[in-house]
């Protein structure tokens, strides 16, 4: 079933620069994404339209069958804290909280708020199964990288958002433990069923995914569903040559 | 985990910004609670030593209250009830004082018997002074230590007194009034009931304590209303000493007023720089779900944390310091401070005046932290306020409404259009700060680039720029500071200027020499001997210009040309009240500007003028001047005068009871045989020499005239008032301390917050070679070109606002503290220097390493 629907949508800054231009992309109730793509390519424009940050010069997209693109910033808001998880490349950590707080701190604005005893046990779960439990009350500065994206990634789930969006979540991370925070991701995923939609640069990243969409001057250039069958290796050098025959670098 | 504990978080967790942002928001706390305990221990104070003196009475009622009022009757007991029936007053008390006014009949001479009754308010009166004694009983009496030594009696012994008309009677000593009192001396003092029936009945006079002194006249007029007849003492003496204190409440406010407004600044300053610093994190919050409503919230819990945190420490340190100061003796405006007061009512209202203020000032930066879009965290740096088209729009419109107003007020000299004009100015400056401080930074690093090779020189505008918005928080404190500083001292100047102006235009001369029936008495004032202006003229002390004007007669003018100031309309005619008076012509003619211009030319008839006559009244050169004597209707006494001259306005000749034109002007001698005056009422003198005086006065003693004269000195109102100024200068040196002490904080704490958050940045700077010292010197000049530009726009600003100000005030431009101001720019980069010292030293001494990392 389509959960996010993306249907024509541009995104034009000046006559000369269209960020993205009619594309059309929908994502699958469950699935995971990774939209890769050259620096330019507009993938970071199109994250921003999913998640309601921005509007689209044309086009639509919609959630559940909702068309999100004509929401007012209220509607945004509650949308952003209800549908949607967002992971950053540079974590975006409260400094003055301790990571179970950081965790906690989305379901402050939600409407219909659980009992603090249940959102803590929650946020305590969430991080025990990112193996960071015993860092709850720590706060970020005393934490290393992935600590701190795993908390983020925790903060991400915490009010069980229909999408997960991160943008270069490893980014900041060396491989070691990039790998570590991905295969957590995944695990995540497939435990708690979410869509899941990652940006990266990272075809190593990208290949945690079921299928990765290939961007290039703002249009979709390249769809790669994968198969469960699939191995990591073969999914990095799929990436690899469609990358390369679509005139992109591989880094 | 609500808002409030996640507002609370980040000012538990950080201390070190938060402790100095407490202690700048309690510095103005402190202040204002120390003034208000200064201004009612003062009060307290001076009330207790009027109170010593006139006792906690606030008037006396009475058909007699001394012995030159006439009529001689006790109060009733109907008008004790009414006067007791007024709300405003709050307790009564009656004083029998029999022989008031029968001195003479009664031969009553030696002693004064009063009478007062056993109730509260007896012992408030000046006549009462007994120490732990209370009213004596029937036939007893409390009598002073020097009656009892003359008379050689003692307590307990029985004295016989006579009670005219009554018989003598025998009454016992029961106590001694306070022998420090010599003025009470002659005082027996009765019980009145007893007194009453031995002597005149009802009580003479009511004391009338009432819920508040400032009720007086209003309860004086009740009375008055009630009964005209009632005479009513206000004790004017010491409202006179409550003034002298009063007189300190509009400084002390306008002190306060201008801390509430530089701490709602400093506060604003100081939000902005944390919500630039934080709008990252208050981008993931829009991001993870907080609404705009809730990052307000968020803001404003913590100026509410803030302020109450801060309201508290600076209540305790404000009222800890004035009593502390206040416990050693010292005198203040006059008042010997004798006790301390907390009036916890008004410290309560200006704190939550200041409180308010704290969250008028924030809604600027609150609003700007709940505006943050969610975007934003996905931008690596901050996002930087452009000049947008609809800025410069805004700009530009701003900037020629003003100019338009600023023009119009100067043409149209309304007052209101420049008040208008102010506000516009102050909004432009306001609300295009950002822009036009970034242009003068570009300005200044393009004049600096060719001439400074070194990199600290070209790098602190630059850094300054990257960061405008801290720049501007800070700009926008300094700026207010410097405008408000401006503002006062330029209306201190026109106050100056005006009362100066007065008092020259009241005292033309140095010395001034009236008869003593000057002023509503002058129509019935005989004079002086001229003799002694010539006495006084040979002294060498006495030069030019000085000069003498006979005693005027005064009558109707018949024949106004020009009616505008007429005031009397008898039988369709205009007519006004106008003098004619003899002096010395020669320098008036000497300088005429129409008609004859020596004094032999003067026809016996003719009359002399001044310009600004000619123009109120319309007489011209040759036109005849009819004056009717105010004090007969007989033909006989009227005249009839050519004018024959119209001379330059002189200070001399002007004339402040007859404005707005000038007396009529003759020699002595026709006014002798005009009107036998010969007399003189005025003297103006000039005189290099401050003690002339000494002189004048010896002239008049040696002419015996002192009891006909009196002796206006300029120099010593001239001294008086440049004693009063001083004071109030004084008052604003000590408002500016106070707002560069707040400035400093706003610097201190702005820059160590703004270098924590650049402390990376700064450790990239010396990682890629630049010295630990040249760092410093490029910190430091930071903060020198941010205090040097702001100084310099706010002081184009407050030239341009103290230019409305003074001619709304009709003053003239040279009163304009163009000099203050220059002083101000050329200080200004220290107080930057100093305000960035601390947080500069702090910086340099991080690990770079760390940071780098």
């Amino acid at each position: 079933m389509v959960l996010l629907d993306v249907n024509g949508v541009s995104k034009i800054y000046s006559p000369r620069f269209y960020a993205l231009n009619n594309l059309s992309v929908s994502f699958e109730e469950g699935s995971f994404t990774a939209i890769m793509g050259s620096s330019g390519s507009g993938k970071s424009t199109l994250l921003h339209l999913l998640a309601g940050l921005d509007k689209p010069t044309s086009g639509t997209i919609t959630l559940k069958g909702n068309e999100i693109t004509n929401f007012n910033d209220n509607q945004l808001t509650r949308l952003r804290n209800e549908e949607f998880g967002f992971v950053f490349q540079q974590f975006h950590l409260l400094p003055v909280l301790t990571a179970l707080e950081n965790v906690i701190i989305p379901t402050s604005f939600t409407k219909h708020r659980p009992s603090s005893k249940e959102i803590t046990a929650r946020a305590q779960t969430l991080l025990e199964r990112l193996h960071i439990g015993h860092l709850a009350h720590v706060l970020p500065k005393k934490l290393s990288g992935g600590q701190q994206q795993r908390v983020a990634i925790a903060r991400a789930m915490i009010n069980k958002p229909s999408i997960v969006v991160a943008d270069e979540p490893t980014g900041s991370l060396d491989s070691f433990t990039s790998s570590i925070v991905m295969k957590e991701f995944k695990d995540l995923h497939q435990f708690l069923g979410y869509t899941m939609i990652i940006v990266t640069h990272d075809p190593t990243v990208a290949a945690f995914a079921d299928r990765v969409v290939i961007m290039n001057d703002g249009k979709l250039v390249s769809n790669l569903p994968f198969s469960t069958s699939q191995s990591m290796d073969q999914k990095v050098k799929t990436i690899h040559h469609t990358q390369l025959q679509n005139g992109q670098m591989v880094e | 985990m609500n808002l409030r504990t996640l507002a609370f978080r980040y000012l538990s967790r950080q201390r070190l910004k938060t402790m100095l942002i407490v202690i700048s928001i309690s510095l103005g706390a402190a202040l204002l609670s120390a003034s208000q305990v200064f201004m009612a221990s003062i009060e307290k104070s001076n009330e207790l030593s009027i109170q010593s003196v006139y006792g906690d009475v606030d008037l006396y009622v009475g058909y007699q209250l001394s012995i030159h009022d006439e009529l001689r009757k006790p109060l009733t007991e109907e008008d004790l009830k009414n006067l007791e029936s007024l709300t405003e007053v709050r307790q009564i008390g009656t004083i029998h004082y029999p022989y008031l006014g029968y001195e003479e009949e009664y031969k009553m001479w030696d002693d004064i018997y009063v009478g007062f009754n056993e109730e509260p308010l007896a012992y408030e009166s000046t006549m009462v002074d007994i120490g732990e004694q209370t009213i004596p009983a029937e036939r007893e009496v409390i009598v002073s230590r020097a009656y009892a030594s003359i008379h050689d009696v003692a307590i307990g012994d029985y004295i016989d007194l006579l009670f005219p008309p009554g018989e003598k009677e025998q009454v016992k000593i029961v106590g001694y009034s306070n022998e420090d009192r010599e003025d009470l001396s002659s005082v027996l003092l009765f019980q009145a009931e007893w007194l009453q029936s031995v002597t005149r009945k009802g009580p003479t006079m009511a004391m009338l304590q009432l819920d508040s002194h400032e009720s007086k006249q209003s309860v004086h007029d009740q009375i008055v209303q009630m009964n005209p007849l009632l005479n009513v003492d206000l004790l004017e003496e010491t409202n006179d000493l409550r003034e002298n204190v009063g007189g300190l409440l509009p400084i002390l406010t306008s002190i306060n007023i201008a801390v509430i407004i530089v701490s709602g600044l400093l506060y604003r300053s100081i939000m902005e720089v944390m919500i630039q610093e934080r709008n990252q994190q208050l981008a993931v919050l829009r991001l993870v779900g907080a609404s705009k409503r809730n990052l307000l919230f968020l803001a404003y819990n913590e100026t509410l944390f803030m302020s109450i945190v801060s309201l508290f420490i600076g209540l305790v340190i404000g009222i800890c310091t004035a009593l502390m100061i206040l416990s050693a003796p010292m005198t203040f405006a006059d008042v010997m401070i004798v006790t301390t007061e907390i009036p916890w009512l008004s410290i309560g209202f200006y704190l939550l005046l200041y409180v308010a203020s704290l969250f008028i000032f924030s809604v600027f930066p609150v609003y700007q932290a709940s505006n943050v879009s969610p975007i934003s965290t996905y931008q690596q740096s901050s996002s930087q306020l452009t000049l947008t088209r609809k800025r410069v729009r805004l700009f530009i419109v701003l900037l020629v409404c003003t100019l338009i107003l600023s023009i119009l007020s100067f043409v149209t000299t309304s007052v209101w259009l420049h008040v208008l004009s102010m506000f516009s100015i102050v909004m432009l400056f306001f609300v295009c700060i950002t822009h036009t401080l970034r242009f003068a930074l570009r300005v200044v690093h393009s004049i600096i680039k060719p001439l400074r090779h070194s990199s600290v020189w070209t790098l602190a505008p630059l850094q300054l720029l990257r960061h405008i918005q801290k720049t501007k928080a800070i700009a926008m404190l300094l700026s207010a500071c410097i405008i408000l500083t401006t503002l006062g001292f330029t209306t201190l100047e026109n106050l100056k200027e005006t009362s100066i102006d007065q008092l020259f235009s009241l005292n033309p001369a140095d010395f001034r020499v009236t008869s003593y029936a000057y002023g509503n008495y002058a129509l019935q004032n005989q004079g002086f001997s001229p003799e002694l202006y010539d006495e006084i003229t040979l002294q060498n002390d006495v030069s030019e210009p000085s000069n003498y004007f006979t005693t005027p007669f005064i009558g109707l003018t018949t024949n106004l040309p020009n009616a505008t100031w007429a005031t009397e309309d008898v039988d369709g005619t205009a007519q006004v009240l106008a003098q004619i008076k003899g002096t010395d012509l020669h320098p008036y003619l000497e300088v005429a500007r129409q008609g004859k211009t020596t004094i032999n030319e003067l026809d016996p008839f003719d009359v002399v003028i001044t310009e600004r006559t000619a123009d109120a009244l319309g007489y011209e050169i040759g036109d005849q001047i009819n004056l009717k004597s105010i004090e007969s209707d007989e033909e006989a006494f009227d005249f009839s005068f050519t004018v024959a001259s119209i001379v330059s306005n002189h200070p001399f000749l002007s004339n402040e009871q007859f404005e707005p034109f000038d007396s009529f002007l003759m020699t002595p001698k026709q006014m002798d045989d005009h009107f036998a005056i010969t007399q003189h009422s005025e003297l103006l003198l000039s005189s290099a020499n401050r003690q002339a005086e000494q002189q004048i006065h010896e002239t008049i003693e040696s002419l015996q005239l002192e009891n006909d004269v009196h002796v206006i000195n300029r120099y010593a109102a001239l001294e008086e008032f440049q004693e009063q100024y001083n004071e109030r200068l004084y008052v604003l040196a000590f408002t500016i301390g106070i707002m560069i002490v707040l400035t400093m904080a706003g610097l201190f704490t702005s820059s160590m917050s703004t270098f924590q958050a650049r402390l990376t940045e700064l450790s990239i700077l010396r990682s890629i070679g630049l010295f630990h010292k040249q760092l410093h010197r490029t910190l430091l000049l930071e903060g020198a070109f941010l205090t040097f530009i702001s100084a310099l726009m706010a002081s184009v600003c407050s030239l341009w606002l103290s230019m409305h100000l003074t001619f709304s005030l009709q003053g003239s431009l040279s009163v304009l503290p163009v000099t203050e101001l220059f002083i101000i720019i050329v200080l200004s980069p220290v107080l930057g220097i100093l305000g960035f010292l601390l947080p500069t030293r702090w910086a340099l001494r991080q690990n770079i390493l760390k940071h780098l990392t």
